[in-house]
């Protein structure tokens, strides 16, 4: 073979298996064809799920979410990590593991206790199990199969059909065909809200493993895009017996220990000045659920000096920026849209999942509706 | 008189040798084109086996070319070529082993010594075994003469020592032919004379050697064989004796009695011109006895007439030259006797 | 030039004859670790972990950093595991690269721009078997310098916590022997990244003669690379840069169990980026004139 053609050969067959590895790394798993499932009732899906008794697995679960939330906007990147890592021993073990960065914040849960370890600041933090052994002897003794749910659920189908009828009078629920989540087959479980339902949602979905019958993921979807707004879900799921010393946590030397019940008795000590505490106390007298089903909107006071108050530097805490130094006000200003009423007039913040509404005097709405409907709640 | 009669002068390269002793080296049609410049072209040659060839051509006459191509390093665009009777490139692992070269310059690393350099291009020796490659190394410093210099970085060689090394690379394992463009390169006449009494060695040894330069005068004094170079053809090629009998046949006739001697020649139509002692007749028109008789019929005192040696330098100089410009004749004559004294 | 070996010569026949390939390794190996300028680089990649164990020290007083982003080898006061992956992480940004690309470009390109490379051609190696020669040695110089890094953060880091200081961002506490294994398993996979540098910047190699050049453009691309790896807008491209990887797949070492999905595709990533890289440099090598 002459050179020049042994090159290009070289070249063009070198290229071309590059090229597909590349092309490996760049197409996101699961984009196979939904799978062929025998068919099943919505009701006997919900029912053999809540009958499932998850088995020992290992899988990783990921977040995405695109709610159309202003950016920048402190307490917002609540789903903002990159990604989970769970592992359940099929029994009272699990583990689960969420990556932000180059840290890592694990839980570890086992029959005895629980432990938390943040790695950023080397702190582990245990969670005994308040009398839960005591309980689980006693259950045991009982002949109580390991993990059943209380006794109004004991039978899954009893269950299931009262959970179906509860949703079906707002929602329509359908199996909508199959779906490849983590490269299992599963079920898309699908509740779509009834037309006389004032949201801004589409549907919800959930996809129930076709084996396990454990969720694997859920979807929600808005009026207007067709990608979901969120998603929470396995992007790998295995199942399989994991390694034991997985569940179980023994704090290295050199890190940081707290008890998470001292922790909790101490706050309970530091009594809290008179005037905060009557403040939670209002607060929390004065939320109302106004409406069912999707267009259920939360109502509340938060009260006019919340508005403007600032965020109090806490002890140990260090760097604050000027932008977690605003005022909610200026934040509302930032962000949100001035609209007025026969409710009085406020500040409007839409996202795709929803919209919430505070009013000048701290009153609030919030729910996955359009503003009409929050106006006309806080107007009752 | 023109270049293409002297190609014709030259004996063909079957009768060069060729029939008893087999080629080392031969190149048939050979073309090379660099984008859309012709660096060489049509070049037929031949090294016989034993001989020490000379390449010899002005600077850009497509020398450099021909070896890169004879010794694999550059695929010709049309032609073949094979080294001891095997086609090239495609052979070079059977071949080359057996050649030694010194292309476009020695090519060694600088922060190694001249030593480490030469262990380099040792280890990718094929025929060198590995427990002789101290040896063979420690032998070709020795060779160049830079044994004392070996534990020296190569970054603070001289030219000459640089050139010496590139020698002695060429030189780590016996070779059959030994390639070696443009040797004397930034030499000293010391170092000069001492490439050439490597090159006398090695022909005494029976290694064929092929040698290019731009310098007639060493390829005159080294050379068993001449080919010669001009923009990327062969203009001539054949034994160094040949080739220097070859070319005008002139008659230098000295004579106090020169512008006489002139006018009586002119006046019977045979071509002569004035020379410092005397006269050159060319002999083309009319043969020696014939002018002879002439001058002593016009009463011209002859003291000697002697038939006059065409160096090669005259022969290179007018097919190198003419074809840019016809040189002056009587320049073209100074050359041809300086040359003569000097060889 | 003795007589007597000269004269018995082996006539030439059509067998073909190579130089053992060991020797051509060794050599090649001998002329790599030489070179004033690479040992230069390996000193300074060795001596970076002590500088940063050594500063980490002194500048937080030993007490460990309770912001959230800080980088991992913040925690390597009490972690005697974050100094070598930190300093392999961090170095693997511009540092390593640079030790690969110098390799990559001094073995084809530097030997060009001295005359050296047709010495090889003329011994004759032939060409793919030269590539090989090359790649071998640039794989060496990306396992060395890796190494070298890990080597030295591992000692500092033992030297500054001792072995008790040896646990995961999952808070597991490792055997040395575990925290052993999972260093080398960095060194590996670093060495992977390294190696489809140097083979990019040999296929740059085969094409010039300035060694320089290929320097700049493997290290002007890997910027590039990394500041387009930066915009969210281009996420679609991502898959395809090959720095991509690098500061999020070593901190999976450290976790328990290790996550091998971002390793794993850094891998196949830079397997990919090897296969064309040198594919194409076997392309260009062996239609090159020499």
């Amino acid at each position: 073979m002459q050179p020049r053609t042994k090159g290009l050969v070289a070249a063009v067959t070198g290229a071309a298996l590059g090229v597909t590895g590349l092309a490996l790394v760049a197409m996101p798993a699961g984009a196979d064809d939904a799978p062929n499932l025998p068919e099943i009732s919505a009701q006997e899906l919900v029912s053999s799920t809540l009958q499932a008794d998850p088995p020992a697995f290992a899988g990783s679960v990921a977040v995405h979410n695109d709610l159309g939330l202003p950016s920048g906007v402190p307490g917002m990147d609540f789903a903002d990590f990159d990604s989970a890592r769970v592992f359940h021993d099929g029994d009272d073990g699990f583990r689960v593991s969420v990556q932000d960065g180059n840290a890592e914040y694990t839980l570890v849960a086992n029959g005895d206790e629980a432990w938390a370890y943040n790695s950023s600041d080397n702190t582990a933090t245990r969670f005994a199990a308040p009398d839960g052994d005591k309980t689980r002897e006693q259950e045991r003794a009982k002949g109580h199969h390991k993990g059943q749910r209380p006794e109004e659920m004991a039978d899954p189908a009893t269950a299931a059909q009262e959970i179906v009828q509860r949703l079906s009078e707002t929602s329509t629920i359908t199996v909508d065909g199959t779906a490849r989540v983590a490269d299992r087959a599963a079920y898309e479980l699908v509740l779509t809200p009834k037309p006389s339902e004032r949201t801004v949602l589409r549907e919800v979905k959930v996809a129930i493993d076709s084996q396990t019958r454990l969720p694997l993921r859920l979807e929600v979807m808005a009026n207007g895009t067709p990608e979901p707004i969120f998603s929470l879900g396995f992007d790998e799921f295995s199942v399989g017996e994991q390694p034991e010393r997985l569940f179980d946590f023994t704090p290295p030397k050199g890190v940081k220990i707290e008890d998470a019940t001292d922790k909790a008795r101490e706050r309970a000590e530091q009594a809290p000045a008179q005037g905060e505490k009557d403040a939670a106390e209002r607060f929390g007298e004065s939320l109302q659920v106004v409406g069912e089903g999707w267009d259920t909107v939360v109502t509340g006071a938060a009260g006019e000096e919340l508005l403007s108050a600032r965020p109090q530097m806490q002890d140990g805490e260090r760097g604050m920026s000027e932008r977690d130094k605003q005022s909610a006000k200026d934040l509302l200003e930032r962000y949100g849209k001035r609209v007025s009423g026969e409710f009085g007039s406020g500040y409007v913040i839409t996202t795709k999942a929803g919209s919430g509404l505070i009013t000048d005097d701290g009153r609030f709405a919030v729910g996955a509706v359009p503003v009409q409907v929050l106006e006309q709640a806080l107007t009752k | 008189m023109t270049i293409r009669d002297v190609t014709q002068a030259v004996p063909a390269p079957e009768g060069s040798g060729a029939g008893t002793r087999p080629a080392v080296a031969r190149t048939r049609g050979l073309r090379k084109v660099y984008r859309s410049a012709v660096a060489v072209d049509g070049v037929d040659l031949e090294v016989p086996q034993g001989a020490v060839v000379g390449m010899l051509g002005p600077n850009g006459s497509g020398k450099t070319t021909t070896i890169r191509m004879l010794l694999g390093l550059v695929r010709p665009t049309e032609g073949e070529v094979e080294l001891f009777g095997q086609p090239m490139p495609e052979s070079a692992e059977s071949t080359l082993p057996h050649v030694g070269a010194l292309v476009e310059g020695p090519g060694f690393h600088p922060f190694l010594s001249g030593r480490d350099n030469l262990l380099r291009f040792a280890a990718a020796e094929p025929l060198l075994p590995s427990n002789k490659i101290g040896t063979a190394v420690a032998d070709a410093l020795e060779l160049v003469g830079l044994s004392s210099a070996a534990n020296r970085r190569y970054k603070g060689y001289s030219l000459g020592m640089k050139q010496r090394l590139g020698l002695a690379a060429a030189l780590l394992v016996p070779r059959k032919l030994v390639v070696l463009d443009e040797p004397t390169n930034g030499l000293d006449p010391a170092g000069t004379r001492e490439i050439r009494r490597i090159m006398a060695e090695l022909h005494a040894r029976g290694t064929t050697v092929l040698v290019s330069s731009h310098l007639l005068s060493e390829v005159e004094a080294t050379c068993t064989h001449v080919i010669v170079l001009s923009k990327g053809t062969v203009v001539a090629q054949g034994e160094l004796g040949e080739l220097l009998e070859a070319g005008n046949p002139t008659l230098e006739v000295i004579t106090p009695d020169a512008a006489q001697a002139v006018d009586a020649l002119r006046a019977n139509r045979i071509p002569a011109r004035l020379a410092p002692d005397g006269v050159l007749v060319d002999l083309v028109a009319s043969p020696a006895p014939q002018v002879i008789e002439t001058l002593v019929q016009a009463g011209v005192s002859v003291h000697e007439a002697r038939r006059k040696r065409t160096g090669l330098e005259d022969l290179f100089a007018r097919l190198t030259e003419s074809h840019e410009d016809e040189a002056p004749v009587d320049l073209e004559l100074n050359e041809v006797e300086q040359a003569g004294v000097a060889s | 030039m003795t007589a007597t070996t000269w004269e018995d010569a082996p006539a030439v026949t059509t067998r073909r004859h190579r130089a053992p390939l060991a020797r051509l390794l060794s050599s090649e190996l001998r002329w790599i670790f030489r070179r004033p300028r690479t040992l230069v680089v390996l000193a300074l990649l060795a001596i970076f972990p002590v500088i940063i164990g050594i500063s980490v020290q002194l500048g937080t007083d030993g007490q460990p950093e309770t912001s959230g982003d800080a980088p991992l080898f913040v925690s390597a006061i009490t972690n005697a595991l974050a100094l070598p992956l930190g300093s392999l992480m961090m170095l693997l940004g511009l540092f390593l690269p640079l030790a690969v690309a110098m390799a990559g470009a001094d073995a084809i390109a530097g030997e060009q721009s001295v005359g050296a490379l047709r010495g090889w051609l003329l011994a004759p190696v032939v060409r793919g078997r030269l590539l090989g020669v090359k790649v071998f040695g640039v794989a060496v110089v990306a396992v060395v310098s890796a190494g070298l890094v890990a080597l030295t953060g591992l000692v500092t880091g033992l030297i500054i916590n001792g072995t008790d200081g040896l646990f995961t961002l999952s808070g597991t506490e490792l055997s040395l022997v575990d925290a052993l294994g999972r260093i080398g398993l960095a060194v590996a996979w670093v060495a992977l990244q390294l190696l489809a540098v140097g083979a990019v910047a040999l296929a740059i190699s085969t094409t010039t003669e300035h060694p320089m050049l290929v320097v700049a453009m493997v290290l002007g691309g890997l910027i590039v690379s990394q500041v387009l790896g930066l915009f969210d807008a281009l996420s679609w491209l991502h898959p395809f840069l090959l720095p991509d990887p690098w500061v999020s797949a070593l901190p999976d070492l450290l976790r328990d169990p290790i996550a091998y999905d971002t390793l794993g595709e850094g891998a196949l990533r830079a397997v990919s980026y090897l296969v064309i890289a040198l594919s194409l440099a076997y392309a260009r090598i062996v239609t090159r004139d020499g």
